[in-house]
């Protein structure tokens, strides 16, 4: 059996894992959900905003500014992925629009490797997040402390736009019934844009915060996209707080297996997967959508 | 000019050829039925002029501009509201929620959420309540107060006293009868005829797509041998 602290230990890891897991899904299943297509180049784009806040980190030693580079990017980036590219896919086939996201992928993980390599790199912690904490039961890095944090407050911000503004109430009532919305005067697809570079900021966001904490090289993104998948699916296709609550449930079963044997940590993510679709075919949080 | 003069539309769904050069017009502050049987068309109409569904030959004008072929938003946006028959209230969004959505794209002197809660009480008692979690009255009440607070010009309604009990169905009609007794103005499929001639001015029938009566409500009502040819059973 584990000791105690181990346990502790690998809980505390579960809900850093859950918390990265959960504002990646968020991205994909608001997109997923709004735009019908499931992005494969997500795990991608997380890639790529760590890349741009290891690269803007050691060139301008500021947290901040590489952070915010990463977003910059990852918005733009998204933008001209949606304009110049998906958005000529909504109406073809779903393969056409598995294809096309997973090759942006692979174009975005190969410009990375012919960049800068193969190799991995490790972005420097910022001074106010080295060290330790001693929580008494457990002793932890205290930047993977305070990355929580800085997840949560963005889970929380993500929280805002989508149930207090104009474009959130659109977003929500779109991923249930899209026609609906269209025959109430709105033009849902003026927001399809919005929604992608949304997905893809919460998504830059992501990578920026755990750029530090994670090796930085150009396939650290594939796990990541299967694993949230699985959180999609979990939560329920569009649902928030299904990618949130989905996100922490994947991340606790992926560590806590680990911690008895690695080798299974993914067999149980996908058993879970299974036992949700088996008593809840549209996922935890999920709505029977229209068409 | 009529509100809505609708000018030889047919309209398909793939390969079946469903409306045949449907003719019809609707005034302003007018309530017109149109009635039929099952698989008749009268929804595949309504969508026609939503542009739901795309007609594929003949005009549509409304409001004094030809809307054929144009998406739903902007059909919306220019005054046409259908309220569909299966209600589609969105079910994760409260009732204040619904009706703010569709209050998004509405005109500057649209109703006010306190003059829709004025005149359905029970939904400012649900304002908080789930869309999912109302009951068929409710949602049909919530269905017709996104299309007040959209203002519309026409109110396109299909079925809305469908699986209803009756006397919801009464409370609902008398909410029409006085919407329409203020000036609105109604295209209402229905049924349940009795209901529907009680609502509507005039009347069209439709029988596989073609249109084959218009008259009033009282000369149909008078017509018992119209009605049993078109919607007997
Ligand atoms: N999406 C569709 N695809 C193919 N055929 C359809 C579709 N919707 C309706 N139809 C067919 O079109 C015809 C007209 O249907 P419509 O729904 O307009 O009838 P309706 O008069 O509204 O009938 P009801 O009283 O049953 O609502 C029917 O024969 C129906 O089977
Ligand atoms: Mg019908």
């Amino acid at each position: 059996m584990p000791s105690p602290s181990l346990f502790f230990a690998q809980l505390f890891n579960g809900l850093a894992l859950g918390s990265l897991l959960a504002l990646v899904s968020a991205g994909l299943t608001i997109i997923l959900g709004t735009l019908g297509v499931l992005n494969f180049a997500h795990g991608a784009m997380f890639m790529v905003a760590a890349y741009v806040a290891w690269w803007t980190m050691v060139a301008t030693q500021s947290y901040v500014l590489a952070a915010l580079a990463a977003c910059a990017v990852l918005v733009v980036l998204g933008m001209i992925i949606e304009r110049g590219i998906i958005q000529f896919y909504y109406s073809r086939p779903p393969e056409d629009q598995i294809l096309v996201t997973f090759g942006i992928g692979v174009v975005l993980v190969e410009v990375i490797r012919v960049i800068f390599g193969g190799i991995s790199h490790s972005m420097p912690v910022p001074d106010w997040g080295s060290g330790i904490v001693n929580m008494g039961f457990l002793i932890y890095p205290k930047y993977r402390v305070l990355a929580l944090g800085i997840i949560a407050v963005a889970l929380l911000a993500l929280y805002l736009v989508l149930y207090r503004t104009r474009l959130g109430l659109i977003v929500r009532a779109g991923i249930e019934d899209q026609r609906m919305v269209g025959l109430l005067g709105i033009n849902v697809k003026r927001t399809f844009l919005a929604v992608f570079a949304l997905g893809s900021l919460a998504v830059g966001f992501a990578g920026a915060v755990y750029a530090p904490i994670i090796a930085v090289n150009p396939e650290m993104g594939e796990q990541l996209l299967v694993q949230s998948f699985v959180v999609v699916v979990i939560g329920g296709l569009g649902s928030f707080p299904g990618a949130v609550i989905g996100g922490l449930i994947a991340g606790e079963i992926l560590t806590l297996t680990t911690m008895f044997n690695p080798a299974y940590s993914h067999v149980m993510l996908y058993l879970a997967m299974a036992v949700v679709l088996v008593l809840r075919p549209q996922g935890l949080f999920g709505v029977e959508g229209r068409e | 000019m009529s509100l809505l003069e609708v000018q030889g539309i047919n309209s398909h769904y793939g390969d079946s050829h469903i409306l045949f050069d449907v003719d019809m017009r609707v005034e302003a502050n007018e309530v017109v039925a149109l009635l039929g049987r099952n698989g008749a068309g009268k929804s595949t109409t309504l969508k026609s002029l939503m542009g739901v569904v795309t007609p594929t030959r003949g005009q549509v004008r409304f409001d004094g501009q030809d809307v054929a072929g144009r998406p739903p938003f902007e059909i919306a946006r220019r005054g046409m509201q259908l309220v569909p028959e299966e209600r589609r209230i969105i079910g994760t969004l409260s009732v204040h929620e619904n009706l703010k959505l569709a209050a998004l794209s509405a005109g500057r002197d649209a109703w006010s959420f306190e003059r829709v809660y004025e005149f359905f009480p029970r939904l400012q008692e649900r304002r908080r309540s789930r869309g999912k979690d109302l009951s068929g009255g409710e949602q049909q009440m919530l269905a017709i107060g996104r299309a007040l607070i959209r203002n519309a010009k026409l109110i396109l309604l299909d079925e809305p006293f469908e699986g209803l009990a009756p006397i919801i169905v009464r409370d609902l009609m008398a909410s029409c009868q006085q919407l329409a007794r203020e000036g609105q103005t109604f295209l209402v499929v229905e049924q349940n005829v009795a209901a529907a001639l009680r609502l509507a001015d005039r009347c069209y029938l439709i029988e596989n797509g073609h249109m084959v009566y218009e008259g009033s409500a009282e000369a149909l009502r008078d017509s018992p041998e119209v009605m049993d040819r078109y919607l007997g059973v």
